[in-house]
């Protein structure tokens, strides 16, 4: 019974079955985005909890560590203290009975009955505290302990019990530790950590070069575009290989060009036009015979004004990346200074344009350039020096060099346009 | 530039963000073509066509070559938009077939002089439920059975819902046409 319709099924597959709909631009933006999060969302995703958490510590360390609460946590226990400290100490027979801590600084006598000075001095101790540790087998609570050394017999009945901070073995780079810590020279195992994090911010300086086109249309444009100052922000994550680094990360670049096209010409101002009095004609019908001479006509020039009319196309021109650096770099360490030297590549993703340029045409006409290259790819090379403030965190300062691998326009536009940046960053380095 | 389409769905494979765009802008208008047909709105169809989009590039690296490369996305699209529909629609609309019996039917009763737009919206203004097995029977040449599968309705319910759309669709079809209808059905006596 159905069939006596189907002739509408036929009709609608006739007319729309190859139907075509223009999309709008959008679309294609959504979509480049949606595939571009797709493609890099578990690097961003690190990048960002690797951002958070260097922020994390680096809050948590500066400024959570000073709170006097972390004092009040003591706990006497001393039974484990003289365990601990037999466990990993070397007496020295010498004649004084004064304790040294790790970094040499005199501290409060252990006990008169104690005839021996017990010498802390942490390099014997990173030499021996391992083996000692086995064959007693007690064992490493931190790999940053600062065991002590005993180098001569030490009975657990001849040592007195001290009141004792267990955090101090626990945790030796608490606060608790930190009277004990020498500051004036960067300690040897800090040199040991194998992952640090850079955040950073800085400005930056572009120098543009255009290729590829007429030279009168690229001698203009070099006329009427100059550098400006951009800036970048980011973060790094950074493996350390004895003195080697490897350097990856996410900043955000931004590339200023200024640009002054101002185009003048003359206008008809029909307001400002007039007749020239001076100029006016007059012609008189008098012919024989005929009488009182008649006006036939009059007549003024007419003077054209023309007014000089400006148009400015003055502004910036800007191109905003986010950018993945990979780089190799070495570090020469020096007390609290250390100096590197990074060079790598980083690819960049266009996120923003504003490239407003003369028409190849009509020179005096200003037009969108458009047709940007969604990626890029950068030379980057870096010299920095860190200051060590304490164990895990420094400042530093890193001028560097960018420099475009690509025109920052596709292949299908006839000018080639490249960066070359200078900039300097200053940031914060945490060590974990 | 040229390029294969075997050489772009390789490239696509790998994610080249310069062969997606391409592979977009050769095909995203007979795509949004199918979108608007299952679609209420342009927004709506360009809504499914992203979706669809997205998973074409999730799934090009499963196209075998075999059969055609439109093909292949068009079927995509469609899955998605029927996805889309299932995810968006509450209500499904179940009539008894038998309702329908002894309705008086017409032939030829369609206008010359349509403009594709207009023949456009008279799916627009069907049900979403309508729309959907009319475009998935009567377009795309599923059967009921697989209708009632893709949709999760009955084979009755896809039967009466495409009987409905073609008789809401032949109204709104008359409705378009200039001509006086007197002149232009035959009306034949079921």
């Amino acid at each position: 019974m159905k069939d006596d319709l189907k002739y509408i099924d036929k009709f609608y597959k006739n007319s729309l079955g190859g139907y075509e709909e223009e999309a709008e631009t959008a679309v294609w933006g959504k979509l480049r985005w949606t595939l571009f999060w797709m493609r890099y969302k578990w690097y961003i995703g690190l990048s960002s909890m690797v951002i958070l958490l260097g922020l994390g510590y680096f809050v948590s360390y500066n400024f959570i560590e000073d709170s006097p609460l972390s004092n009040e946590i003591v706990i006497n226990t001393n039974t484990e203290h003289e365990f601990a400290l037999v466990a990993n100490q070397i007496i020295e027979p010498t004649d004084n009975q004064e304790v040294k801590n790790v970094d040499g600084i005199t501290e409060t006598p252990i006990n008169n009955q104690v005839e021996n000075e017990i010498n802390l001095v942490s390099e014997e101790i990173n030499t021996n505290h391992t083996e000692n540790n086995s064959l007693i087998g007690f064992p490493n609570t931190s790999e940053n302990q600062e065991p002590i050394v005993v180098n001569e017999q030490i009975y657990l009945s001849g040592i007195s019990s001290l009141d004792f901070d267990m955090n101090l073995s626990t945790s030796p780079d608490s606060n608790l530790m930190g009277h004990n810590r020498r500051t004036d020279i960067l300690p040897p195992d800090v040199r040991k950590q194998w992952l640090s994090v850079n955040l950073y911010a800085g400005p930056s300086y572009s120098e543009s070069t255009l290729t590829g086109f007429e030279s009168e249309y690229l001698a203009f444009r070099n006329l009427n575009e100059s550098n400006s100052i951009g800036w970048s922000i980011g973060s790094d994550l950074r493996f350390h290989l004895k003195n080697w680094i490897i350097t990856s990360g996410i900043n955000y670049s931004v590339y200023n060009q200024s640009r002054s096209y101002n185009h003048s010409y003359e206008e008809y101002s029909p307001e400002n036009s007039y007749f020239e009095y001076d100029t006016t004609w007059v012609w008189i019908f008098d012919p024989p015979d005929y009488g009182t001479p008649r006006v036939a006509e009059v007549d003024s020039s007419w003077v054209e004004v023309y007014e000089n009319v400006t148009i400015d196309n003055s502004g910036l021109n800007q191109l905003k990346y986010f950018e993945i650096p990979l780089m190799i770099g070495y570090r020469f360490n020096s007390n609290m200074f250390a100096i590197e030297l990074n060079t790598g590549v980083s690819a960049g993703f266009l996120v923003y344009s504003k490239v407003e340029v003369p028409d190849f045409s009509n020179n005096n006409h200003i037009v969108d350039a458009g047709q940007m290259n969604s990626t890029m790819f950068n030379f980057i090379a870096n010299a920095s020096i860190y200051y060590y403030l304490n164990r895990r965190t420094s400042l530093f300062i890193s001028p560097y060099y960018k420099q475009n691998l690509q025109s920052v326009f596709n292949e299908n536009y006839p000018v080639k346009q490249q960066f070359k940046t200078i900039g300097v960053n200053f940031g914060v380095n945490i060590l974990f | 530039m040229n390029i294969t389409e075997k050489e772009l769905i390789r490239l696509c494979t790998k994610k080249n963000a310069r062969a997606q765009k391409l592979l977009f802008t050769n095909y995203y208008s007979s795509l949004l073509g199918i979108c608007v047909r299952y679609g209420k709105s342009k927004a709506e169809a360009e809504d499914v066509l992203q979706m669809g989009m997205i998973r074409i590039f999730k799934r090009i690296s499963s196209y075998s070559g075999k059969g055609s490369f439109e093909g292949w996305m068009k079927r995509i699209i469609v899955n998605v938009a029927i996805d889309n529909y299932r995810k968006n629609s509450k209500y499904y609309y179940h009539h008894d077939i038998d309702e329908l019996n002894g309705e008086p039917y017409l032939v030829s009763d369609i206008p010359d002089n349509l403009e594709v737009n207009d023949i456009l919206n008279t799916i627009h203004q069907l049900p979403t439920g309508y729309r959907m097995v009319f475009n998935l029977f009567a377009i795309e040449g599923y059967s009921h059975k697989e209708i009632a599968i893709k949709l999760g309705i009955s084979e009755n319910t896809s039967k009466t819902q495409l009987l409905k759309a073609r008789r809401s669709l032949r109204k709104k079809l008359m409705r378009l046409n200039k001509i006086p209808q007197s002149l232009n059905l035959k009306i034949k006596q079921t």
